[in-house]
């Protein structure tokens, strides 16, 4: 290994400890090698840059001139202090010692000077440094004359002919950690002795087993393939031979040869044993002959794979997580290094290629992503073979074994990964808000280790852990979520629904529902309301989602940590806004995101609204242990005993929305809720009903009652713990009083957990809520004040109720009825009523008294189904006047079925002021709308607030490929009852609506004409208008023509089919242009009536014979273009298929049909005759369901 | 007797096969010598399926209480009786037949309304539209429309053996 240097300034390691930063002597490497070897590291090609890579990698800095070291490499047993790692070797130069990696390790440089001639230097803390050699040559060669080491000294020595009976010869397959075995010593008593072992597999052909033959190792290396390797030996190195250990892992893959050890038979336990070669004082470790004969010569390096097991693989370390217990390979592989008493090379650094030897493969596949796991045993090795480039810190084994890394040690290697995964998330998510101790649970448990070990705890190794679950940070939810939809929106080719409101296309959101069951993961946050826009939130310290918590209790805790293990995540957006959007590159869920601390960003100008949805019966508090619950001793001491007052929730006002940089609202903005208190309280019995008239007189809070009714008080707010007292409903003397709640911002979460229409108790106290409001109309609800849910029962049992209740009082029916009266008496004198129909008036309130354009009308509480939300621009009607001032104004139409009727809701209010998880499949309440004078038409107010009743989570109940039909509006508001027959409809009188159900056979004539812009109705808001139409339509008792309007005949015409509702998959990007306006026939439409002024369609042939004699005409002076006459044609022979229709509509009496005459003729067209004529004033989509329901309910009546 | 010429007569399949053509109108069938009828809608399942491409569409639909022969002409585009007609129409009537073809699978609920005729003896229905009912309920709407119509204009038939 000479080298030509002519002019070198050797550098010192002291001088390299002095200036302690990683520098790199290798950039000076000479070319023109002499000798052909191996390439020394190809010049830094650091892994790409991606995401997974915490930092930019730094590439090691080159020293400024060539600069060799000239030392010794030695194998010590006293290390330099910073370093107890046995794997390492060690360098020492005149000024000082550092530990070492080599490459082209030879056993013939042990004890000898080199000069060290490109060099990787990484300082360790505090003051030490790690040495990586990368090339070097031997500075003095022939000195003294050796082919072998003493295994016990180190020493050198020549070794004439080797001793064939001691002789172990064959490859080495793997190595044992070092460990410390308790020995007993004759004379000095008990002493630890430290020693490894390895596995050797020799060769047992003839002639190595020739016990007469002396060989030299050039001759058995040369004579002898693999292949007749086969017998496999055990060789202990102990006491101060465990100093080979350093050179051992270097040679695991190579041929070893070694001599002088003693066979001994070792128990092992449990009446195992097994024969060993034990080193002696005289056991020598042989050198190759040959400078040039490496190990790598004979290294094994072809990939064995049995039982599970894999014998070599080589990859470049690309990530390295939870401080080294996982190595990330390749990037596709997860090398697990937990076991702290495996020793790694210091080199193992994040850039390096390594040799991974003997370990356990596993292709996991959990269902949040698939992975393969390198786990590692006592007999894995790792082996550098090119060193970093980078700038990476060195691999630093762990020295304490924590309780929990004795767990980790303990799991299946698929169970190892999952609970590094869940630390690191963990640590993650209560980042600043617990201690890592408290995470990581040293002292007492913890949340993890009462985590893992709920689950985990005395299972066995046999426990199939294929499907645990994961926590995750919500950053990292909230990105897969985002992603999976995105995707999901693209693999159903981009199809979405839309419907026809006011004769415009709307699109509708598209929906996709996640089931936590499909991503096995487990929520784990805190619950809060966002001070901003007052809705709840699952919370981390990575970020929070919105959530939505039908159940949720009136006493769940901003501190308490939840863990949620069932639940969907519900996703909407409107199609259009998500065709820019790409996927991500990488999978939030993928290993490396969770173990990185790596915030991906929200996407900007992501128009996904995301919420979770579960039950708070599915919800675990998990914070017990760190921070046992006082308030909740708390609150059943304050319930056990005393007076409370009984209040209705009459009303909640919406939250003000707050925005950085808002400062219209307050920073200390509250929320206000409208209750009633009740002349009524409830005292526990023996305790207080004394006391009562005592206070009476001294207080304001007048507490003295004409009646009493006995009742048990049974209470639930804990859910593990109810108590039953006996008590007594007063009613008192007192007149029920309407109060404004006010809720600061430290009480959201008690105004969060009301519901309008709830009764609720709270304490009586003389600073109290109820008594301080005798006073004013305005109380604060403080956050020490609980309003606790009650419910009146007559049933012991308690009813069972989906929503929590946390007071049952159960009463005798005598007295539960009369209860009810008595509230209901109160109720409709203080309070709107909800309605489920629209007849229903209430009380009005004030009228347009301060403006002409103020809408006024009655307020009323409406409750269904929505079946629909889009957005509507309505112009305004003032602005043609003023155009610069706001011309637009953005409302949003809701279609809420009540009743069976389609209602709509028109609303100016802020996409804001929905509640979380509002949209089409929402059961709720809209509270205090305004049904507008004009009548058939409500407003969002303001005050209106909306309650969500239940949110329909089953995609096939709420698909986004639900039939159209159920928002043209399934069923007629005016006529119920069996339809009639087009035959019987002469017998009925004029102007008699009747309802029908016929199909469109033809068209019989149809007027287009382009809408005038200042006539534009406020209905139907098209460009199209039809003065004329007329469709054969037929039952099949009879057919008829039905005339009709312009609304009416673009149903007919099936215009809720023009928006492309089926989109196609856009290819490469290119839009396709066909597909690509909405409302293309619309547009199309009034493109034909733009160049054509009117357009004509008659029917001069057979009317049932659909349109095929139909024929266009239009006004101006040109023909109609082939395409667009073909385009009508087609529009009509749409209309045509098979689509039943509900139509309510009267028979034309002889005025009107004069008048449809008079047009026809001017058409050059005659009545069709005998046909009955029908004005169709309402058409409607048939609800087949209903129908069915109600013929059947007919044939049963009439059996 | 009465005229239902062009009207869609739902009628169960039994009682479509009893429909005998009238002689002194041409294209039209009469039912049990009261009505005269040329058009018939009816909610089946197909049963059997024949498909000569250009040609024709022949398929079978079952109704419980008898089985329908129907065809959808699938030969406008060669056919001289189309040829008076403008070609771009063709072409669009031609397509909405091979749509129509498309649907009709074995096993499906099929609505079917066409002109009824008698070749070689049997009662056929020309198809003029087909629908697959993707929607259970509508088999009792129709079933329920049939006995109305029916009941009323043809007279109902108690002997049908059919739906209720």
């Amino acid at each position: 290994m000479e080298e030509q240097e002519p002019s070198l300034n050797p550098i010192s390691l002291s001088d390299l400890l002095h200036r302690s930063r990683p520098v790199t002597g290798a950039t000076f490497l000479p070319t023109g090698h002499p000798n052909p070897r191996p390439k020394p590291p190809p010049p830094a090609t650091p892994p790409p840059s991606t995401p997974q890579t915490p930092n930019n990698p730094k590439i090691l800095k080159p020293f400024t001139h060539p600069s060799p070291l000239i030392g010794t490499l030695t194998l010590t047993l006293t290390t330099p202090s910073s370093c107890s790692n046995s794997s390492c070797l060690h360098f020492s130069d005149h000024s000082a010692t550092v530990c070492c990696d080599i490459l082209d390790f030879n056993l013939r440089i042990i004890g000898q000077t080199i000069k060290v001639l490109a060099w990787n230097f990484i300082p360790v803390k505090p003051h030490g440094g790690y040495l990586e050699i990368i090339r070097w040559s031997l500075e003095q060669i022939g000195t003294t004359k050796f082919n072998a080491f003493y295994l016990n000294s180190v020493l050198p020595t020549y070794e004439e002919s080797i001793i064939p009976r001691c002789l172990v010869y064959g490859f080495l397959e793997s190595v044992s950690p070092v460990t410390n075995v308790p020995c007993t010593a004759n004379k000095t008593g008990t002493k630890n002795l430290n020693g490894f072992l390895a596995e050797v597999t020799v060769c047992e052909c003839e002639l190595c087993s020739s016990r007469d033959r002396v060989m030299s190792l050039d001759d058995l290396i040369g004579k002898h393939g693999k292949d007749h390797v086969t017998k496999s030996k055990i060789l202990y190195f102990c006491g101060s031979a465990s100093v080979w250990y350093s050179v051992m892992s270097r040679l695991v893959g190579g041929t070893v040869l070694i001599s002088g050890m003693k066979k001994k038979m070792v128990f092992l336990g449990e009446g195992k044993s097994l024969m060993m070669y034990v080193s002696t004082e005289k056991a020598v470790i042989h050198v190759p002959m040959s400078v040039t004969c490496k190990n790598d010569g004979n290294e094994r390096n072809d990939t064995v794979r049995e039982k599970g097991m894999c014998s070599v693989y080589t990859g470049s370390v690309t990530a390295m997580y939870m401080q080294g217990m996982v190595v990330e390979l390749d990037q596709k592989v997860l090398l697990l290094l937990t076991d702290n008493q495996l020793l790694m090379p210091h080199s193992l650094r994040i850039g390096a290629i390594v040799t991974v030897r003997n370990f356990h493969i596993e292709d996991l596949k959990f269902s949040w992503t698939k992975v393969t796991i390198f786990g590692s045993c006592y007999k894995t090795s790792v082996r550098v073979n090119v060193f970093s480039p980078i700038e990476s810190g060195c691999y630093q084994v762990l020295q304490s074994r924590s309780l929990l890394r004795k767990f980790i040690e303990s799991l299946q290697f698929s169970a190892r990964l999952w609970v590094l995964l869940v630390v690191s998330s963990l640590r993650k998510k209560f980042a600043g808000v617990l201690s890592e101790i408290e995470i990581l649970g040293s002292k007492h448990h913890g949340v993890l280790s009462e985590y893992c070990l709920h689950d985990l705890c005395g299972c066995g190794k046999e426990v199939d852990y294929s499907y645990p679950k994961l926590v995750v940070p919500i950053s990292n939810l909230i990105s897969k979520c985002e992603d999976m939809y995105i995707k999901s929106f693209y693999e159903m080719n981009r199809q979405y629904s839309s419907i026809v409101c006011g004769g415009k296309s709307h699109d509708q959101p598209f929906r996709k529902i996640l089931k936590s069951d499909d991503m096995n993961i487990v929520l784990l946050g805190n619950l809060r309301v966002s001070e901003h826009s007052g809705k709840l939130q699952l919370n981390d310290a990575t970020g929070s989602i919105e959530v939505v918590i039908p159940d949720l209790p009136s006493v769940w805790s901003v501190k308490d940590i939840y863990e949620i293990n069932e639940f969907d995540v519900v996703m909407e957006g409107f199609p259009r806004n998500l065709e820019h959007l790409e996927l991500l590159d990488n999978d939030p869920f993928a290993c490396g995101n969770i173990f990185n601390h790596f915030h991906f960003p929200r996407r900007k100008n992501i128009n996904i609204n995301i919420y979770i949805h579960c039950y708070m019966k599915d919800a675990k508090s998990r914070n017990h242990i760190l921070r046992p619950s006082v308030d909740m001793e708390e609150n059943l001491t304050e319930l056990e005993s005393g007076l409370f007052h009984l209040l209705l929730l009459v009303h909640k006002f919406p939250v003000q929305q707050k925005f950085p940089g808002d400062y219209v609202v307050s920073n200390n903005s509250s929320v206000y809720a409208e209750a009633i208190i009740l002349p009524w309280n409830l005292a526990h019995h023996n305790n207080e009903i004394d006391l009562i008239d005592s206070y009476v007189d001294k207080n304001r809070c007048d507490l003295s009652c004409h009646r009493e009714i006995p009742c048990t008080i049974d209470c639930r707010v804990h859910c593990e713990k109810s108590t039953i007292n006996s008590g007594n409903l007063l009613n008192c003397t007192t007149a029920a009083k309407k109060v404004l709640l006010e809720f600061k911002s430290d009480s959201f979460s008690k105004f969060e957990s009301l519901r309008i229409g709830g009764y609720y108790l709270t304490k009586h106290h003389y600073k109290g809520l109820v008594c301080t409001a005798k006073g004013s109309d305005k109380v604060s609800v403080d956050s020490k004040s609980h309003l606790w849910n009650v419910s009146f029962s007559a049933d012991e049992a308690g009813p069972t109720i989906a929503r929590s209740v946390d007071i049952y009082l159960h009463l005798s029916p005598d007295h539960l009825s009369f209860l009810e009266v008595k509230l209901r008496e109160l109720k409709q004198d203080l309070i709107i009523r909800p309605i489920n129909s629209i007849k229903v008036t209430s009380a009005p309130t004030q009228s347009g008294a301060f403006g002409v354009n103020l809408p006024t009308g009655n307020l009323l509480s409406v409750q269904g189904r929505v079946m629909a939300v889009h957005r509507s621009d309505q112009i305004r009607p003032f602005t043609r006047a003023h155009p610069r001032i706001v011309p637009r104004v953005s409302s949003v139409c809701i279609h809420v079925l009540v009743d069976r009727n389609i209602v709509k809701i028109s609303s100016s209010l802020s996409e804001h002021s929905y509640p979380t998880g509002f949209g089409p499949g929402v059961k709720a309440n809209f509270h205090r709308v305004l049904l507008t004078n004009g009548g058939g038409m409500f407003k969002l107010t303001p005050a209106s607030f909306i309650e969500i009743d239940s949110i329909i989570i089953d995609d096939d109940q709420c698909s986004n490929e639900r039939d159209v039909t159920s928002v043209v509006g399934t069923t007629t508001s005016l006529l119920t009852g069996p339809a009639a027959l087009i035959s019987e409809m002469t017998l009925f009188s004029d102007r008699k609506k009747m309802r029908l159900h016929c199909k469109v056979v033809s068209v019989y004539i149809l007027v287009m004409e382009k809408t005038s812009e200042f006539l534009q109705s406020s209905k139907v808001n098209s460009c199209v208008n039809f003065p004329l139409a007329g469709f054969i339509m037929d039952d099949g008792s009879s057919s008829c023509c039905c005339w009709a309007d312009t609304e009416t005949a673009m149903t007919l015409l099936g215009s809720y089919k023009w928006s492309p509702h089926k989109r196609t998959k856009r290819s490469s990007y290119k839009p396709d242009k066909k597909l690509e306006a909405c409302g293309y026939s619309m547009s199309r439409m009034s493109d034909i009536l733009n160049q054509n002024g009117r357009v004509v369609i008659k029917n001069h042939g057979s009317v049932f014979d659909s349109c095929l004699d139909a024929a266009v005409s239009v006004d101006s002076d040109g023909a109609l273009k082939e395409s667009d006459e073909q385009f009508l044609k087609a529009l009509i022979l749409q209309a045509c298929c098979s689509n039943t229709w509900n139509v309510v509509g009267s028979v034309l009496d002889s005025e009107d049909l004069n008048q449809i005459e008079e047009q026809l003729q001017r058409l050059d067209m005659m009545m069709k005759l005998p046909f009955v004529n029908i004005w169709a004033s309402e058409v409607s989509h048939l609800d087949t369901l209903n129908e069915g329901r109600k013929l059947l309910q007919e044939l049963l009546r009439s059996e | 007797m009465q005229s239902l010429h062009d009207t869609h007569v739902k009628l169960l399949a039994f009682d479509i096969l009893s429909l005998i053509p009238s002689s002194s109108h041409p294209n039209t069938v009469i039912r049990k010598g009261t009505h005269i009828l040329s058009r018939a809608e009816t909610l089946d399942i197909v049963t059997f399926w024949e498909h000569k491409s250009d040609r024709f569409l022949k398929f079978t639909i079952d109704d419980g209480t008898g089985c329908i022969p129907c065809v959808i002409w699938l030969n406008q585009l060669t056919s001289p009786y189309f040829s008076r007609r403008c070609s771009p129409d063709v072409r669009r009537i031609a397509e909405v037949a091979k749509s129509f073809a498309t649907v009709v699978q074995i096993g499906v609920l099929v609505r079917v309304k066409g002109k009824v005729g008698v070749y070689r003896g049997n009662v056929q229905l020309t198809v003029v539209d087909v629908v697959v009912e993707r929607d259970p309920n509508a088999e009792i709407v129709h079933e329920g429309g049939r006995s109305e119509s029916i009941s009323t204009k043809v007279g109902f038939d108690e002997g049908g053996g059919g739906g209720f």
